[in-house]
């Protein structure tokens, strides 16, 4: 079984390499935590299950996770396009972080979903196969 | 890591040959372009291209000219060693990629296209020709191209 923790480095490199309008979504238990390639930007997007406690708000805020607007009912947080391999790294590590905390803390729970926008044909990141070879 | 990548002075003076030059795309200027750059004629073939050293110091960072009778259609330009398939490797790749970026924007001033997806790149369009940056995940690619070849290119899906 794949853990959290392997799929960040994969994960980094595939989010690098995302054309436009692709996206990748962990989902489980009425959450998700997704990311989408912008033109000029990578945009991860959380949305929890409920309410978060004051100390997760701020957890969530301190890695740079923007609280949800009105109209926009999830947490965000944005990335310049091309990412260099910090950006890549800190992004995949918050969006495993926000899978483990408030998607799923097993991951043998977690499903994805990875798709074109536009198109809607399916996408097939390298991490997300290790993930599904797991399940 | 074992990736080698020219330098930002190297790349900036690229970039500022890439905006200032006359060069007209023709095989007979072609000395005249690499005295201008500093680079050494390697090979000729006629009527087919050329290879350039381009004396960076950069383990494979040639140039490989493209030539379509006497007019020179593109100058494909090395900027990385090959890259391993180390972790190390790739995501230096990354750094490359987005250092050459700014450093051509810096120099050539707003990018006219931004192409994300397996081979990420970056393009300024010129009046004459049209410079664009690629990540080739191997590598980083510096594309020269007159545009009339890039429109070819595009309808043809070929980068």
């Amino acid at each position: 079984m794949v853990s959290y923790d392997e799929l960040v480095e994969p994960l980094a490199l595939d989010l690098a390499y995302l054309r436009l309008s692709d996206f990748v979504t962990l989902y489980a238990n009425g959450a998700y935590v997704q990311v989408i390639q912008n033109p000029l930007s990578l945009r991860a997007e959380l949305k929890t299950r409920g309410p978060i406690t004051e100390d997760q708000g701020r957890a969530l805020v301190h890695a740079g996770w923007r609280e949800p607007q009105r109209g926009e009912p999830v947490w965000v947080r944005d990335a310049n396009w091309p990412l260099r391999a910090d950006a890549a790294r800190q992004l995949a590590h918050r969006i495993i972080d926000a899978a483990r905390a408030f998607v799923a803390p097993d991951i043998a729970q977690v499903k994805y979903n990875a798709r074109n926008y536009d198109t809607w044909e399916p996408i097939e990141p390298v991490s997300l196969a290790a993930l599904r070879r797991s399940q | 890591m074992t990736l080698r990548a020219i330098s930002i002075d190297q790349a900036a003076r690229l970039f500022t040959i890439v905006r200032d030059s006359f060069f007209a795309w023709t095989v007979p200027e072609v000395p005249f372009l690499l005295d201008s750059l500093g680079w050494t004629l390697t090979l000729e073939i006629p009527r087919t291209g050329a290879i350039a050293d381009t004396g960076w110091g950069v383990p494979g960072a040639e140039a490989e000219l493209l030539y379509r009778d006497r007019t020179v259609e593109s100058a494909m330009i090395y900027a990385t060693s090959r890259a391993s398939d180390e972790p190390a490797d790739r995501f230096a790749v990354l750094d490359v990629f987005e250092s050459l970026c700014a450093v051509a924007a810096r120099v050539l001033g707003p990018m006219s296209a931004v192409i994300p997806g397996d081979v990420p790149r970056v393009q300024w369009r010129g009046r004459l020709a049209t410079a664009t940056i690629k990540n080739v995940g191997i590598g980083v690619l510096i594309d020269w191209c007159r545009n009339e070849h890039q429109d070819f290119n595009d309808s043809i899906g070929r980068y």
